[in-house]
């Protein structure tokens, strides 16, 4: 799930999947602003099928906690 | 005077005055060197840093036309901006630009202290430069009031009578200190915020953008003891998702309010702003053809929520109805505005700059009134335009590249209003044969930036039709909207 995600956040941001890993964040993608974080959420949201909720959206602060949430939302399920 | 502070990047770095007008005269020196004479045009598509706001001013200093463009934008899309103007130079930081041009040399700026390396080795002395306050300073691409790009001329005297009136009109001191978190190829922090900055002597605290500040956000505003923020509804809408440290919220003495512009602002969000952070979100209105041309100030007593506010007073203000009267008070019709700030022209594009204006004012495409206070309202748009994120988007744009898929007979887009973005883009394709929701958004996801690419996408056997053979887009969209 790890590597998917790392591809997906790779895609969006129109980078190379090999520089993303767990740590990255806003900070180190500049085109990682309110816009992209959405987009982003979108794409994550499509592709493992799950919805976010508001609040969770806002907790992603770097690709661990996108992967963090997906984990939690996975034991739920 | 020369110590104080300009620029504070959050990043770490601090620029004083004096240094950075030193960067800046060796900054018109480097432009010289590479051949960029008076009233050629440069391109930028550079993030938040250093950089572009050197190249900026250099720029300004040197009677060269900036051109800023929007990091965010696609390499396709750069190209396309950049085939409408032809640029002398490009300063980007897009790899795959690389060697894509024949006619406009371009400069990938990898960063900033590379940059600084080589103006660090030129002259730092007054660089002096004939110029009329006629002149063309920037070039912004815009919609237009029709919906079709253009690009839009600010001349010197436009730019410099809009800031006065900004920094007038919001009370703006050498002692504002400025939190800019937009990107600066938007006309939204370069007149708002960078340029008021300067022009009021005081200082801007400058982000790469707001996701890497937004859990900090408070503190930051605390620390740095902020009272000029100015943001869009998407970043609104994540401030108002993010939980916060309510003593961080608390804490806040400086900023006052915090103005939020390029795209509507429902009056339901002002009220949940004002109720989570304890300060009032203000409604900002402009355009690029005029810079901001309001000022809804909520510190006034008569604030209204949902208003615009006054004109500021380097604009009259009117509203005209469709057979072009003057609209009554609470009469709905279209704001048109006149002024020192509205733009000379539109690039390469006289008789579209002719036909927006009607007896001096310029007609803006936007549909709102005046109530009997004098205060101004938004109402709608009158042009086909799409704002999602505080983006403009043109539909015309994306049904362009829709038809040159193969298998697709005819194809419309519109926009829906959206919680998170404003307005979601909604496509829909009358196919000649088999196709797929995949293939299209693959197809496009190459040629647009993501936010451009359409989120639902509806198939139908045939298009409602004007009787002139258009696609009649309101019919569709109310027929798809109730199925």
């Amino acid at each position: 799930m790890e590597n998917k995600v790392y591809d997906i956040v790779a895609k969006n941001f129109n980078m190379a999947t090999d520089s993303i890993n767990s740590k990255t964040g806003p900070s180190d993608i500049p085109l990682w602003d309110s816009l992209g974080h959405m987009t982003l959420i979108s794409s994550i949201e499509q592709s493992f099928n799950i919805e976010f909720e508001f609040e969770e959206m806002f907790e992603v602060v770097s690709v661990q906690s996108i992967i963090d949430i997906l984990n939690r939302k996975i034991e739920q399920k | 005077m020369p110590d104080k502070i300009i620029f504070e990047e959050i990043s770490g770095r601090n620029t004083s005055y004096l240094d950075f007008d030193k960067k800046i005269n060796q900054c018109c020196n480097y432009l010289n060197d590479k051949g960029i004479k008076q009233n050629d045009i440069i391109s930028l598509c550079i993030d938040n840093n250093l950089s572009f706001l050197i190249l900026y001013f250099a720029s300004i200093r040197s009677n060269i036309i900036v051109n800023p463009l929007p990091f965010s934008l696609s390499s396709s899309e750069i190209i396309k901006n950049l085939d409408l103007i032809k640029p002398k130079y490009i300063f980007h930081q897009n790899k795959d630009l690389k060697n894509q041009f024949s006619s406009i040399s371009e400069v990938d700026i990898k960063s900033t202290n590379l940059l600084l390396d080589v103006l660090e080795k030129l002259d730092k002395n007054k660089w002096v430069c004939k110029n009329s306050l006629d002149d063309i300073s920037c070039i912004y691409h815009s919609s237009g009031t029709t919906g079709d790009p253009k690009c839009v001329e600010y001349s010197h005297n436009n730019m410099l009578n809009l800031i006065e009136s900004i920094v007038e009109g919001f009370g703006y001191n050498k002692d504002t200190r400025f939190l800019g978190v937009l990107p600066l190829g938007h006309t939204a922090i370069i007149n708002y915020q960078l340029l008021p900055s300067v022009f009021a002597g005081s200082s801007l605290v400058l982000a790469k953008n707001f996701s890497s500040i937004r859990p900090d956000f408070w503190d930051i505003v605390n620390s740095a003891t902020i009272n000029s923020v100015e943001l869009v509804p998407t970043i609104v809408f994540s401030m108002l998702g993010t939980p916060y440290n309510p003593l961080s919220v608390q804490k806040n003495k400086t900023l006052k309010y915090v103005g939020c512009g390029s795209a509507p602002l429902s009056k339901e969000i002002q009220i949940t702003f004002k109720n989570k952070f304890m300060i009032p979100l203000s409604n900002l209105y402009g355009l690029s053809e005029t810079g901001p041309s309001h000022f809804d100030n909520p510190l006034n007593k008569n604030w209204e929520p949902g208003s615009i506010g006054y004109p500021l007073k380097v604009n009259k203000c009117k509203i005209f109805t469709s057979d072009l009267k003057e609209a009554k008070d609470g009469e709905t019709g279209e704001i048109a505005l006149k002024g020192e700030n509205v733009f000379v022209g539109y690039f390469e594009n006289e008789s579209a700059y002719k036909k927006s204006f009607h007896n001096g004012y310029f007609l803006t495409g936007d549909l709102g009134y005046k109530d009997k206070a004098g205060r101004f309202f938004f109402v709608d748009r009158v042009k086909d335009l799409i704002i999602r994120g505080g983006v403009n988007i043109v539909p015309g744009e994306i049904e362009e590249l829709l038809y040159q898929i193969n298998g697709i007979r005819s194809a419309a887009v519109y926009g829906l209003p959206d919680k998170l973005f404003g307005e979601k883009i909604v496509a829909v394709i009358e196919p000649k044969g088999v196709l797929s929701e995949d293939h299209i958004k693959t197809f496009l996801s190459d040629k647009l930036q993501r936010l451009k690419i359409p989120e639902v996408i509806h198939f139908v056997d045939s298009m409602p039709k004007t009787p002139s053979g258009k696609i009649f887009k309101r019919k569709l969209k109310d027929k798809l909207s109730s199925s």
